[in-house]
């Protein structure tokens, strides 16, 4: 009996400590970003490495807690749904260290005529992920709140689609950008970024659903 | 009496019991077992113990109210009797009707009376067929209260999800065994109860303060008929029970077991009603009632609060109403056949 106890104390602790991974890989990404709209390339760079190495840290806490979901038989009725859950917030992660591995390899230029917004847009996605880490976080053991913290999460998607729409009008109603690859370019990068919020909406829909499930 | 013969006579008993164990333990522990939460082999041992325990330690409050509706004075009598509720349960199952042993051993006794010209108390009749209409409703207001503070906790205890899995476990244990307890005290009456007038068996003293007498002999054999049931064949029908019929989480599950476990308890418990009996209350009536029934009521009451109503399966209500009607008088009819067989062709003494 003791062991049951002990199992799920270890599984408590693990998920936890996934969620707290979202919640540093969404503030390095945001710290990133300034570092590298204000030009500094170096901490841009170390800042690359440390989101890929707290996404392959957050992978392997979500393998072993797939292993062990499995393996110790642990909640047989929302199993799938958790597995469901890590597998998407994973690519929350996923997709916030590639886009900045693109930046790190690309290196679009911002004109000055987006940074502002860009640096909003970015501010916002990392409160997405933020709110995100919070809701599921609920989900597991405050089922009360959570829809609270999914209201945020689809709040701030909402003004990161507002600012993607913004600044893709100024690229290219801008006389300043002249080439349509520079638009074009710095489009692929706004909707890159817009993607980790639409991913996180993506993840609260079905946060949603395992809610009601959950509410017995 | 030889001990061939002695265990043919009760072998339409044991039949019934082994029948009891094969359906009845799925309603206590199916729900763990088929969702995974408890492994069969752990949950059919808790069973197969406590089912015992509960039949030699509390089968006899039940046991005696079934005593006063008919005392079947011969071994051979009780045979048939018993294995005309058992064919009575088989036709019923095999037509998909819902049947309940309670319900035919009850109508098999009347038969019985009929066909030995022993009159039937008209008050112990209203007596267990009161408490068949009142078992599914206690145990769905029992359900609607636990659910409701479950529901509660879960709500406001800020109890992690993979805790809360832990918990349920556990609870589903302790719950599966207390219900385990409350059927063997409650049902070894439908299997054993008939041969006490005729038992084969004697009083042994085996301590000074400990007596096994020959009622708990008789529910021992019958307890340990329930538990080849539980090993042999509820497997299939946990596993059925746990991923078709009614799929609950297992939170539900554990509100559904409770409630009826606590209706079986209460209905054979003899210390509660002299508990209810001496605050001034009138006496608990002792009666084996229907598990399947009682899990019924629990379910529908979970689906009173879910749904308001709504979900509730009319058509379920309705063919549990006419199992009530219809599972005695064809168990009574099947009883008179049989005892007649017995008595003309087989020249036994039944009555």
């Amino acid at each position: 009996m003791r062991g049951v106890f002990a199992k799920s104390k270890e599984m408590e602790a693990q998920i936890e400590s996934y969620l707290a991974k979202i919640q540093i890989c969404s503030l390095v990404f945001l710290e990133g970003m300034k570092d590298y709209l204000a030009d500094d390339l170096i901490s841009f760079e170390e800042r690359v490495y440390e989101t890929i190495s707290v996404e392959r840290e957050a992978d392997q806490i979500k393998s072993d807690i797939k292993r062990k979901l499995y393996s110790h038989m642990l909640i047989p009725d929302a199993r799938g749904d958790v597995l469901g859950l890590l597998e998407t917030l994973d690519e929350v992660l996923s997709l916030s260290k590639r886009i900045m591995h693109i930046f790190s390899i690309e290196h679009p230029v911002i004109p000055e005529l987006i940074r502002g917004d860009f640096v909003k847009m970015v501010d916002y996605t990392q409160q997405c992920m933020e709110q995100l880490a919070n809701a599921t976080n609920c989900y597991f053991s405050n089922i009360r709140q959570a829809n609270d913290y999914i209201n945020k999460v689809h709040f701030y998607e909402g003004e990161v689609d507002k600012l993607e729409e913004k600044i893709k009008r100024a690229v290219f109603n801008s006389k300043d950008i002249k080439s349509l690859s520079q638009k074009m370019h710095l489009r692929y990068f706004v909707e890159k970024v817009a993607l980790i919020s639409d991913q996180a909406e993506d993840v609260c829909d079905r946060l949603e659903v395992y809610v009601i499930k959950r509410l017995i | 009496m030889d001990l061939f013969s002695t265990l043919f006579f009760l072998s339409s008993g044991l039949f019934l019991g082994w029948s009891l164990g094969a359906n009845d333990a799925a309603n206590v522990f199916g729900t763990a077992v088929g969702s995974k939460m408890l492994s069969f082999y752990r949950a059919a041992l808790i069973c197969s113990v406590f089912l015992i325990i509960g039949a030699v330690v509390g089968g006899a409050g039940a046991a005696h109210t079934l005593g006063k509706l008919g005392a079947i004075s011969t071994l051979p009598g009780a045979f048939t009797v018993a294995l005309a509720s058992a064919l009575t349960v088989f036709f019923m199952t095999k037509i998909g009707l819902p049947v309940s042993t309670s319900q035919a051993i009850v109508g098999s006794i009347i038969g019985w009376n009929l066909f030995s010209g022993t009159p039937t108390d008209l008050a112990v009749v209203t007596k267990i067929t009161s408490t068949w209409l009142i078992c599914p409703l206690l145990s769905m207001f029992f359900s609607v209260i636990i659910y409701q503070i479950m529901r509660y906790q879960v709500y406001n205890s800020h109890i992690h999800l993979i805790r809360q899995d832990s918990y349920t476990r556990v609870g589903l244990i302790v719950v599966g065994a207390f219900g385990s307890y409350g059927l063997g005290a409650n049902n070894i009456a439908n299997v054993m109860g008939v041969f006490i007038p005729s038992s084969p068996f004697d009083t042994t003293q085996l301590l000074s303060f400990l007596t096994f007498t020959s009622t708990q002999k008789l529910f021992l054999l019958g307890g340990i008929s329930i538990a080849v049931g539980v090993y042999t064949y509820s497997r299939r029908v946990m596993e059925t029970v746990g991923r078709g019929l009614f799929k609950l989480s297992p939170v539900t599950a554990f509100v559904v077991v409770l409630s009826s476990s606590l209706v079986l308890f209460i209905f054979s418990s003899q210390e509660l009603s002299q508990f209810a009996v001496s605050l001034g209350l009138p006496a608990i009536p002792l009666v084996p009632v229907s598990s399947s029934q009682a899990v019924v009521g629990a379910v529908l009451g979970i689906g009173l609060i879910k749904g308001r109503g709504k979900n509730i399966d009319w058509t379920m209500l309705f063919k549990i109403v006419s199992g009530w009607v219809a599972t005695p008088v064809f168990a009574g009819v099947m009883t008179i056949f049989a005892l007649s067989i017995m008595q003309n062709l087989f020249l036994a003494k039944v009555f």
